[in-house]
């Protein structure tokens, strides 16, 4: 059975769409399945850098398109985790290198041979977002709560509707709940009103992530953080399990998975 | 073609006049005309023009067409001397539209012949009920961010109208949900248009040549569905009350 191909994708940028890429990969690898990390950022290449491979990276995915590499051997694996790969982006090359089109047949490739492909989309709404969904059967949307970040998810579900990918999901990330409770941040429900699709899940805002990504390891094989424990139930309900959201903070909790569980009915 | 350019935009005190070259061929005019026109797309949005087209004599056919092409672009044309017959309204909405091309004809056609010679503002000034001839779209979705309606007539949305959303209607507009983002009613100058929501918090509202916009430094909270109208030259909100 061929493989589910999602995108993570976001409009703005810096807003976790590389770290939650590459923390959903490695929590459904480390859940037992063939996942396939596609970095679609070319030119700005991350994913290798927080995956901790970039010295491993042979050939990139422009060489691949071109007919320069094979798949096979332009797939890194990865250090810690079984059944995990990458395909790396290129970084010296632009975003124009390759086209819908290739995108899509290579994501069609992956798919007969991965049960996940995760694609990591780049930043904005032009070539490179394209390139990134054209492959893709679902999305991912990451957005942080803050207005702006609101702002440019929306108008890229509106864009991805207008693709034909229907349905994306949301992942609100780097919420801190002292800020919310005090009125300074935007609320879950400030944010569904708007945006109108499936919560996925919520990850807090963790310096922990910080330290991770630049050691180049995913926060997903550190027990403790909260924001691993955030992106492992994530990928649990990708896999089609009920994860009860986390308790965000002390006190409160009954009303909030009240709220979170009013959310998901009903939403067209 | 060599020599002049067969459609010039000349501005003056006036406005803006869309100058047609008489020696230039009609199909070359139309052609450059559309190209300008799409070219200059944002400034001149909601503008006013008039059409000059020289010592050339125009059909009521051409007439026809290049109405209809200076609607497209949301235009709105101010009336030229001698014209033979009135153009058919033609909505630039990006869905269907409610009533048959000609039954908007009908009812245009009708309701110049109740004004007198004048133009076309004249003839859309004047109450609530020219709106009620007018075509009207129903769009049963929510408008996303990026995402621009314009339709000539009123427009009803069953949903919300989201921050970075933008609706252009020349009637109404009416929001069965939360408008959040612009709005502009009466946009070819009907200052009798309204915008109605079930919560009213645009980021920018106008109607006709008003624009307003909520006060600095306060979140409106509207408690029910609200409605702006032109009063006094000035943008008024008040609670709705059909």
């Amino acid at each position: 059975m061929a493989g589910r191909a999602i995108v993570i994708t976001s409009g703005k940028g810096g807003v976790g769409k590389t770290t939650t890429t590459a923390n959903l990969g490695a929590g459904l690898a480390m859940l037992g399945r063939r996942v396939c990390l596609v970095d679609a950022d070319i030119g700005l290449r991350n994913l290798d850098v927080v995956m901790g491979l970039e010295n491993r990276i042979v050939y990139d995915l422009v060489e691949v398109i071109e007919g320069h590499a094979r798949l096979r051997n332009a797939l890194v694996k990865d250090k810690r985790i079984d059944s995990l790969y990458l395909l790396p982006a290129a970084q010296t090359r632009e975003k124009d290198a390759v086209s819908p089109e290739q995108m899509a047949a290579l994501t069609e490739q992956l798919k007969a041979e991965f049960d996940y492909v995760l694609i990591d989309s780049p930043a904005g709404i032009e070539h490179g977002f394209r390139n990134a969904i054209a492959g893709a059967d679902e999305a991912i949307i990451v957005c942080t709560p803050e207005v702006a970040s609101v702002r440019d998810a929306d108008r890229i579900i509106g864009l991805l509707e207008a693709h034909e990918l229907k349905n994306p999901k949301l992942i609100i990330n780097r919420i801190r709940p002292r800020m919310v409770r005090k009125g300074d941040m935007m609320d879950i429900d400030d944010i569904i009103e708007i945006l109108a699709i499936e919560l996925l899940g919520v990850v807090p805002d963790d310096e922990e992530i910080i330290v991770a990504t630049n050691k180049g390891e995913p926060i997903v094989l550190n027990q403790r953080s909260r924001s691993a424990q955030a992106y492992r139930n994530i990928a649990r309900r990708i896999e089609g399990e009920q994860v009860p959201f986390l308790q965000l903070e002390e006190g409160g909790l009954l009303d909030r998975v009240r709220s979170f569980i009013g959310i998901g009915r009903n939403r067209t | 073609m060599q020599g002049r350019d067969a459609v010039i935009f000349r501005g003056d005190r006036a406005g803006v006049s869309v100058c047609l070259n008489p020696d230039a061929p009609f199909g070359v005019v139309v052609e450059e005309l559309r190209r300008k026109l799409s070219a200059a797309r944002d400034f001149f949005a909601g503008a006013t023009v008039r059409l000059e087209a020289g010592n050339r004599t125009l059909d009521a056919v051409e007439m026809r067409v290049l109405h209809e092409l200076i609607r497209a672009h949301g235009l709105t044309l101010a009336e030229t001397a001698g014209e033979a017959l009135a153009p058919a309204a033609a909505p630039v909405a990006q869905a269907p539209t409610s009533a048959p091309a000609s039954l908007r004809q009908a009812l245009h056609v009708k309701r110049r012949a109740r004004a007198s010679n004048g133009a076309v503002e004249e003839a859309a000034r004047g109450g609530a009920f020219d709106l009620e001839d007018e075509p009207c779209l129903l769009v049963r979705r929510t408008l996303r961010s990026g995402q621009r309606l314009e339709f000539d007539g009123s427009v009803v949305i069953v949903g919300d109208v989201n921050p970075g959303a933008v609706v252009v209607a020349s009637g109404d507009v009416i929001v069965v949900g939360a408008l959040r983002g612009v709005v502009h009613a009466g946009a070819r100058g009907n200052v009798n248009a309204r915008v109605i929501a079930l919560r009213l918090n645009p980021t920018q509202l106008r109607i006709a040549q008003y624009i307003s916009r909520p006060p600095d430094g306060q979140e409106p909270h509207p408690t029910g569905p609200e409605m702006a109208l032109v009063v006094d030259e000035r943008i008024q909100i008040e609670q709705f009350e059909p």
